[in-house]
């Protein structure tokens, strides 16, 4: 699933948190949050795992910790928090294998 | 430590790669690891024992190095530089420049700390390294682009958007000896002319991912110590400031301590009226389309820009550091606002280094005003302060090589000394290479930039003055254990410069961006949590006094290397003849000078605190024998600078 998260400086240290909660070392190749380049427009692209087939191990919102580990390392912890809330939600009512978009908010430049 | 033992923090090997005959291999970084800290560390020790004497920086028997930063992989605060070593076209010596790299991070994922380059390829190739798979491949229709169409080129050609590339371009592949390797297109290993050697290797590029892991030792101990110094940017007001609009947040300190550059030095602030009229602050708000940040980074100090109006409209590019503002615009005393960002873009573009660009036109511009040069010299441009198309077209003919540029191309000390007709005076340098730093006024700024290894640069061992207000004082006293830190105070300088050089050196070995550290807010993290981490990462436990007592190892290393390469000795790190005899013409300083004879003595106090001769700065056996560098001292024997 993939949201649109404008402040978002493309640190990436929210995936490194992230394959560390899963596997106890830095692998951000298996993290289930990604950050995708955006051609144009303001901040960057998160993309939240729900597959377990491919690569990437699907995003569980960290139930067991207070803070998601994404957030822990993240400047705009706020946004993202919006952005796991909304991710979690859709996971719960959408079934799987449906198709889901998400509105960018691209600047017209 | 056994190869066999499991390293943690590094990615535990070493690669190899021989162009001339395209040999790869691989070794452990455990052969280096735990004496030499990583990147820079590792590199001046395999640089130091492997170039012969008789090495020149374009031959084929130098060795450039690539590397990630120790703690590059992992969320340690900051930890996001690569370095690049070799010994540099510049001063002839040691050549080093670190980058804000997602390239870095990629490499340790691959597997590797560092790639060592050897030899030349008889044409143009680049090298793809990903995870274990290792190819060199052809270059050709890359040579000639720019750094940012190579970087479209790559990543075309290999089908994947994301790849992260380092390369040179047109001023790197003309063996501009400012010449430096970008990340990308906008973060730059500046400095030291590293882009020049890469080029004499037909080295168009290097491009990595990595889908492997780093482990830490401690992860535990690791996470928390993580969380515990990014607890103390919360609520500062300069990652407030920085966030908004990175180092330029120092543009108006600057000018009140007068650290400012205008026309090539002659004047230490810039016209009140430029300063408004510049104003970049004001810039960035209005252009700003997306932020930009690297991994690990506890501030987040960038942003993305496109310019929609004036001469430069259409251009989209990260917004430009302080030092673009300061070796460019103020220099050149360029009054459109929007140059600074243009002039920054377009040395990315080209690979040319920002300083060797500003201090060679700004040696140009002044030799013109004062008629020792005039449009004979120059292909017949007018060489007159602030003519913005000039600059730009002077930035081209320097990384082609052509006409007047190719005289520029050898950086502002050597072309006076090709021109001649007592020119030098106004090729301010430090070592050979283009300075960027405003010395006067600034002491404990300006003996780290004097005595660096490097040739100038603020990165290795300056004071970061502009910050050191009577405010502070009594924080600054107790993390340098001194009592007189103040800029303008010559006493305790020598101290506050070496716990710099170990700061600053411990932070490119690990990979650690300065800005997150004491050298961007006293409030930062430090050398004690720097300990903390580096221990948690890898398992070694390693104290403050252990990491400074590496930074003194490797600064003599790097000084051996270039006693054995070049004939700097101590006056090699005085300042410049402009620094040190003119007093500040104008603003809050106006009439202060340096006074030589404490300066001296000041270089003594240096000299003595790092077991080195006062008379000719060469290192004394005691010193090197403390530090393990007994071989060192029976080399610098045997060519008579053993002291």
């Amino acid at each position: 699933m993939v949201f649109d998260m404008p402040s978002c400086g493309g640190c990436r240290t929210c995936e490194m948190a992230c394959s560390f909660k899963h596997r106890g070392e830095f692998i951000p190749a298996i993290s289930s949050i990604k950050i995708l380049d955006k051609k144009d427009g303001h901040g960057f692209l998160v993309f939240l795992a729900e597959d377990p087939q491919k690569q990437e191990i699907p995003c569980d919102g960290c139930k067991e910790f207070a803070v998601p580990m994404c957030m822990q390392y993240c400047r705009k912890s706020e946004d993202l928090k919006g952005i796991l809330e909304e991710f979690m939600k859709q996971s719960e009512t959408i079934p799987k294998g449906k198709e889901r978009t998400v509105q960018t908010t691209e600047k017209e430049i | 430590m056994s190869p066999n033992d499991p390293i943690y923090a590094y990615a535990g090997k070493i690669l190899r790669v021989n162009l001339s005959n395209g040999k790869i291999s691989e070794e452990p970084t455990s052969h280096y690891a735990k004496e030499w800290l990583g990147a820079s560390g590792i590199a001046i020790k395999i640089l130091y024992d492997e170039l012969r004497s008789w090495v020149t920086p374009y031959e084929p028997a130098n060795k450039l190095i690539f590397s990630a930063g120790a703690l590059l992989g992992t969320i340690a605060p900051g930890a996001c530089k690569s370095n690049i070593s070799t010994l540099g076209p510049m001063t002839g010596g040691w050549a080093s420049g670190c980058s804000d790299s997602y390239v870095g991070g990629q490499l340790k994922y691959a597997g590797y700390d560092s790639i060592i380059i050897e030899g030349r390829a008889h044409t143009p190739i680049y090298l793809w390294v990903f995870n274990d798979k290792v190819e060199i491949r052809d270059a050709i229709g890359l040579w000639g682009k720019t750094t940012w169409e190579t970087l479209d080129g790559i990543r075309r050609e290999l089908g994947e958007e994301t790849l992260h590339t380092v390369s040179i371009g047109p001023a790197g592949e003309n063996l501009v000896r400012g010449a430096c390797v970008i990340q990308d297109k906008g973060r730059a290993f500046g400095r030291c002319g590293t882009g020049a050697v890469m080029g004499s290797k037909n080295l168009k590029a290097i491009v990595v991912k990595g889908t492997g892991p780093i482990r830490v030792a401690r992860p535990k101990a690791f996470t928390e110590i993580v969380s515990k110094i990014r607890k103390m940017f919360d609520g500062l007001k300069s990652v407030e400031a920085m966030q908004k609009y990175g180092t330029l947040r120092g543009l108006q300190s600057k000018q009140k301590i007068c650290g400012m550059n205008f026309k090539n030095f002659q004047e230490c602030t810039i016209p009140e009226e430029m300063m408004q009229a510049i104003d970049p602050c004001k810039m960035i708000d209005k252009y700003e389309i997306a932020r930009q940040s690297f991994p690990g980074c506890a501030i987040g100090c960038s942003r993305h820009l496109y310019v929609t109006e004036g001469p430069y409209a259409g251009l989209k590019t990260e917004s430009s550091q302080l030092e673009a503002l300061l070796t460019l615009q103020t220099r050149l005393a360029v009054q459109e606002p929007t140059f600074m960002l243009k002039a920054n873009a377009y040395c990315n573009q080209l690979g040319l280094d920002l300083d060797a660009a500003g201090g060679a036109i700004g040696w140009a511009m002044e030799c013109y005003q004062r008629g020792i040069l005039s449009e004979k010299d120059t292909d017949g441009l007018k060489l007159n302060w602030g003519d913005a198309g000039v600059v730009l077209e002077l930035i081209r003919k320097i990384s082609y090589r052509e006409g007047f540029g190719n005289i520029l191309a050898e950086g502002c000390a050597r072309a006076s000394d090709l021109m001649g007709r007592d020119s030098s005076y106004y090729a301010l340098h430090m070592k050979g290479q283009d300075l960027y730093e405003p010395c006067r006024g600034a002491l404990g700024w300006c003996l780290g930039t004097t005595t660096s290894t490097r040739g100038g640069g603020h990165t290795t061992g300056a004071v970061p003055d502009h910050r050191v207000v009577p405010e502070v004082k009594e924080k600054v006293n107790a993390i340098f254990g001194v009592e007189n830190p103040l800029p303008l105070e010559y006493e305790d300088k020598a101290k506050m410069v070496t716990y710099m050089e170990a700061l600053h050196m411990v932070n490119n070995c690990l990979g650690i961006c300065h800005m997150n550290t004491i050298h961007g807010d006293f409030d930062q993290m430090d050398l004690p949590q720097i300990a903390e981490l580096y221990s948690a990462a890898t398992g070694w436990d390693t104290s403050v006094e252990d990491l400074k007592r590496l930074a003194m190892k490797q600064i003599n290393l790097e000084k051996a290397f270039n006693l054995r390469h070049t004939d700097l000795d101590r006056k090699d790190d005085m300042p410049t003849p402009r620094d040190l005899f003119e007093p500040i013409p104008k603003g809050g300083l106006a009439g202060w000078k340096i006074d030589v004879e404490k300066y001296n003595q000041m270089l003594d106090e240096y000299y003595d605190l790092h077991g080195w001769d006062k008379e000719t700065s060469f290192p004394k056996r005691e010193i090197l024998a403390e530090l393990g560098l007994g071989y060192v001292a029976d080399d610098l024997k045997k060519i008579g600078k053993l002291r």
